[in-house]
């Protein structure tokens, strides 16, 4: 839990990077004529999304069989290419969601 | 036009590069008003510029827009987009690609639809269920009840003939009345499963493939929960043209009206029972991330978000996909929205907050 908490502010910063991006990398009127010889010395920020392989379009998620599965990194709450599994047919790891279910014990804390 | 948000900063022609995300930017330009120009499309690949399905996604919105501009290379590596005003109408019919599901063009449609000028009632033939992108039954069971939370009330989805790829030739109906804004959203509370429905559907094979899903895909799920259903739809040889194939879906719903899909479609390598207990076990997965939409509406719930009254509109998510993140850094710089974040370390999910930028659909008010 503590990794979570670490990850608190790294998970804004994963997904819309350090501090105040500009802009107007994008942004450059299209007939700008001045723009080109900037480009040319301009470091280009390659985004994550530009480096994905998987280039589907789908908002499908698939999910990676339990046996490899590896940790994360930012708390679980981020995973790259497909997510991954729990293994299903562990009886502990079905009972570990029993309160997400309304036969599950209403006492117990849920959230 | 008049179908543009009331921003300030609309002015400026985004660039892109690459093939990520190619509908969400054309979904996203449309609706914030802004052009877009995309390059070094597969520039690198063996099959390089926009594939048929894109090409064919374009047409789909230049039948429901009037003024829009598509310009595009001779290699189709580089596209220039210049949005026009959602129409819509009536009788519209769009032949969908057979690379993808009928799905990848209704998610759009579940984005545009609502900020129409006219009513739209489409037909759109092809794939309705396949590996890659949200069948039709999900579309009608679950997006349809998300776009009613956004106060899209009026939308519905008739599926007249099932079909599977690559020979499709399956026929739905969408229709779709437009509002004239959204209603705010508050959706943290992911309350707990009450009921687990699903839909095994066979095209052109043996009907008893789909009570064998429906009993493989039982099994997980009855530990947990007794009210669990799976309905079966047969689709025999004589009555399409369609390829032979086979899909399941499952859907939970909680007891705050949340809907949770996971779906599969025939894979050569597996048979009825592992398909029909893997689809349980990615239900399962759905349900433990906590969130109140499942993985694949994550896009389409934080897009209505931003579109709402100029409120806070809140919502718990599983796991971000990267598909997700990819789409709230779009967000950010078409409609200068950037989402405020905060992963709950107990129940690994995510809280999202965002203010809305009040999204009016002009074009009807003046209609």
């Amino acid at each position: 839990a503590s990794q979570a908490f670490a990850s608190k502010k790294s998970l804004t910063q994963l997904i819309y990077g350090e501090g105040e991006k500009k802009s107007s990398t994008n942004q450059e009127s299209d007939d700008d004529g001045s723009s080109s010889d900037d480009d040319f010395f301009r470091v280009r920020r390659v985004t994550r999304t530009d480096r994905a392989i998987n280039d589907t379009d789908s908002v499908r998620v698939h999910f990676r069989d339990h046996s490899t599965t590896h940790s994360g990194g930012f708390g679980d709450t981020v995973e790259h290419g497909p997510l991954d599994s729990r293994d299903w047919n562990d009886e502990s790891v079905i009972e570990s969601i029993r309160n997400r279910f309304v036969t599950g014990d209403w006492n117990a804390e849920n959230k | 036009g008049s179908m543009t948000a009331p921003k300030s900063s609309t002015s400026g022609i985004l660039k892109f590069r690459g093939s990520q995300h190619f509908r969400w930017r054309i979904i996203y330009a449309t609706l914030s008003g802004r052009s877009v120009k995309i390059s070094d499309i597969r520039a690198l690949d063996e099959n390089p510029g926009l594939q048929e399905f894109e090409a064919n996604f374009l047409r789909l919105i230049e039948t429901l827009s009037n003024g829009s501009k598509i310009e595009i290379n001779e290699t189709g590596t580089t596209l220039k987009y210049k949005p026009g005003t959602i129409i819509g109408g009536r009788r519209l019919e769009h032949e969908c690609h057979a690379d993808r599901g009928i799905g990848y063009f209704l998610e759009a449609l579940a984005c545009l639809a609502p900020f129409s000028k006219k009513p739209i009632s489409i037909t759109l033939s092809g794939v309705t269920c396949n590996r890659l992108d949200s069948s039709v039954d999900v579309f009608r069971t679950v997006t349809i009840p998300l776009l009613k939370k956004f106060g899209i009330e009026d939308t519905s989805l008739k599926i007249i003939k099932r079909g599977v790829a690559p020979l499709g030739g399956g026929r739905v109906q969408f229709e779709c009345t437009p509002v004239r804004s959204l209603t705010t959203c508050d959706m943290c509370d992911s309350g707990r499963i009450k009921r687990v429905r699903g839909l095994a559907c066979t095209v052109r094979v043996s009907p008893a493939t789909a009570s064998r899903l429906a009993h493989a895909a039982r099994g997980p799920l009855n530990s947990l929960l007794p009210d669990v259903w799976v309905f079966t739809d047969h689709t025999p040889g004589g009555k399409t043209e369609s390829s032979p194939g086979y899909g399941l879906s499952l859907v939970a719903e909680s007891t705050t009206g949340c809907m949770i899909s996971a779906e599969s479609s025939a894979d050569g390598n597996m048979t009825p029972e592992e398909m029909g207990e893997q689809t349980a076990h990615v239900l399962l997965e759905e349900i433990a991330s906590g969130g109140c939409v499942d993985h694949s509406h994550q896009s389409l719930a934080l897009l209505l978000m931003v579109l709402c009254p100029e409120d806070v509109s809140r919502i718990r998510l599983g796991k971000l996909s990267d598909h997700t993140i990819g789409c709230l850094q779009l967000i950010r710089e078409f409609f200068s929205v950037k989402f405020r974040i905060r992963p709950d370390p107990e129940s690994q999910s995510v809280l999202l907050a965002c203010q809305g930028i009040g999204f009016r659909n002009m074009a009807r008010q003046l209609a």
